[in-house]
């Protein structure tokens, strides 16, 4: 499933710098139309860079992305939505006193007109719509009405994720260590819920660190180290063992 | 064993988060209010009657629209200080140009525009120079205060047109004219900040402005909004109170930045942000007045009131932290509710392989 004609978003030779920290030195990779990516790599190997120029949040210095074909240089994460990319935010980037179907539409909220002329939100059919995206990724919410403060780490992530599908437009989704704050049970929904997205015709590019994780979900590796691309590799053809060399440079010494 | 005890844990914690929940939705300050009113009507029964009633009303209408303003700009997580001198400004301003011959209904224009205006300024300041609202508009309530001054050289205007005199002295049956503005501009404020996408994102930037930022919400120009509906709350208790005085000083408005803050806290309306609720300002501002007005009736020493304002203030501070502390221990149930289902499960798993 993962290879086919034209990859739905192409990175060439990145780069970015903050002051004198070279972040990113060179990063080319490609992510395919319904393919699902893991980006690994030891703490500072530039991982979460890379992410935030695809999701909109940095400008890179130097390099080409294209996405569905075209030249992609979004102003800021709002722009990046709009033309399809959406991002989970490691903290979720939720306003926790809100709740969930409030926190799906935050920026977006809908709005309706009553006695003809008077602009009123409009909750009923954001709750509606709330509980239709929940319900595609077969998440229940204990309660719709309490802000999300009161829920658990996973519960917080399901509205967190409810929110990245509320767009049509969304064709590739970002998310930054999806499983890094979540209980056993809740981590494996992640992964199932990666795994439906994909099959619904999404691309995903996952951070992780768990080697396990990424081999259950991913159809490709990308590895990083000191802030460049150091290989990308099929999950079905190689072992983690092959991926942890990768990641700390061990294939380089023998 | 270790699994019947932590499904009872968790279901405990589900039922407690219940109760909790619906005893948040009340008030407090209801009650408060209630046995104020037993207190003070069976010292003073004239308490009760409705002239008094309406003086309450009358008494809080300043108050009220510029609580309703604050409302709005706490729940953002901002402050502003410098409302008092702001309305200083704004009657004198209003005043004066009444006074030179301009027609009321545009003096009292241009005074909304001036208070919406200094608002503004005191978002740009915030937004643009990134100073901390408390220090803008800090130094804004001295600025203002010294301008206004310097500008009337301490002079006041003195006997406005009757039409003016009306909208802060007149009354429609036996509702004053004050009460009937300062309750619609509550009700302006609560459908503003309960069903308008205005109060969903200042709720919203007063909760997570990293998250609005991120979620295309245009942040700094929401905050300029908010401290520029707070300016217009400004101009129309200006308007108001040169009408109930049927005067414009300089003085006006001094100290009232501290009375108003405090009607919005304790009303409910978070300091940290992200939480805002115009009843429980409108409840806030009544308690206020209710002592103040119930304090007089009862003959007690003018002071005691502040005594028992300031208490109460403190009160309603010390209620919002236990009610915040209550709902992090909430999250924790939930996440250890969690956590117990996965332990319930991976039992399971352990009981089914061996």
């Amino acid at each position: 499933m993962a290879q086919s004609a034209a990859p739905l978003l192409e990175a060439r030779a990145l780069r970015k710098s903050f002051g004198a920290v070279k972040a990113v030195r060179e990063a080319t990779f490609d992510i395919g139309a319904a393919e699902v990516v893991a980006f690994v790599g030891d703490n500072g190997a530039g991982k979460s860079t890379v992410i935030k120029m695809l999701s909109g949040a940095h400008r890179p210095d130097d390099g080409e992305i294209s996405f569905a074909g075209q030249s992609f240089h979004p102003r800021d994460p709002e722009d990046a939505r709009r033309l399809g990319i959406e991002t989970l935010y490691q903290d979720l980037a939720l306003a926790n006193d809100i709740d969930a179907p409030g926190n799906i539409f935050l920026g977006h909220e809908l709005t309706t007109r009553k006695a003809g002329f008077i602009p009123w939100l409009d909750k009923a059919r954001m709750r509606e719509r709330a509980r239709e995206l929940l319900a595609r990724i077969r998440i229940e919410l204990p309660s719709l009405d309490q802000p999300v403060r009161l829920m658990s780490g996973g519960q917080r992530q399901a509205a967190a994720i409810a929110r990245i599908l509320r767009s049509e437009a969304t064709r590739l989704i970002i998310m930054d260590e999806p499983t890094a704050a979540l209980g056993v049970q809740e981590t494996r929904k992640v992964l199932d819920l990666i795994g439906s997205l994909n099959e619904e015709g999404l691309s995903v590019i996952v951070v992780m660190h768990n080697l396990e994780q990424v081999f259950a979900v991913a159809h490709r590796v990308v590895v990083m180290r000191g802030g460049t691309v150091v290989g990308t590799v099929q999950t079905d053809e190689v072992t983690p063992k092959d991926v942890v060399n990768l990641i700390v440079g061990a294939e380089e010494s023998r | 064993m270790t699994v019947s005890s932590s499904l009872q844990g968790g279901s405990a914690a589900g039922a407690r988060s219940g109760a909790a929940a619906l005893v948040s939705r009340i008030n407090p300050l209801i009650i408060a209010i209630l046995v104020l009113y037993v207190l003070i009507a069976i010292v003073n029964p004239r308490f009760l009657e409705l002239f008094n009633q309406m003086n309450i009303l009358r008494q809080a209408a300043v108050y009220m629209v510029l609580a309703v303003g604050m409302t709005f700009v706490i729940s953002s997580k901002g402050i502003d200080l410098s409302v008092g001198s702001s309305l200083g400004v704004c009657a004198c301003v209003m005043g004066a140009l009444v006074d030179a011959g301009v027609p009321v209904p545009l003096g009292i224009a241009a005074g909304l525009l001036l208070g919406t205006a200094i608002g503004m300024a005191n978002g740009l300041m915030i937004t643009i120079l990134k100073v901390n609202p408390l220090i803008v508009t800090l130094g804004m309530l001295v600025t203002l205060r010294g301008a206004v001054h310097y500008g009337m050289q301490s002079n006041s205007v003195v006997r406005l047109p009757e039409s003016w005199v009306f909208l802060g002295q007149g009354f429609i049956g036996p509702v004053p004219m004050p009460a009937i503005i300062s309750l619609s501009m509550a009700l302006i404020g609560y459908w503003l900040l309960n069903h308008t996408r205005f109060g969903r994102r200042t709720i919203a930037v007063g909760s997570n402005e990293d998250a609005c930022r991120l979620m295309g919400i245009p942040v700094d120009r929401h905050k300029v909004a908010v401290y520029g509906f707070q300016g217009l709350c400004v101009g129309v208790a200006a308007a108001l109170l040169v009408g109930r005085l049927n005067s414009a000083s300089p003085d006006m408005g001094l100290l009232y930045e501290l009375h108003i803050i405090a009607a919005v806290v304790l009303g409910g309306t978070a300091l940290y942000g992200g939480i805002g609720t115009m009843a429980g300002t409108v409840l806030g501002v009544l308690t206020i007045g209710i002592v103040e007005n119930g304090m007089v009736l009862i003959g007690a020493d003018f002071h005691i009131q502040r005594v028992l304002v300031g208490l109460l203030l403190i009160a309603a501070v010390a209620y919002q932290e236990f009610r915040r502390g209550r709902m992090d221990r909430m999250a924790v149930a939930a996440d250890r509710e969690a956590a117990d289902r996965d332990a319930v499960e991976r039992e399971a798993a352990r009981g089914g392989s061996g």
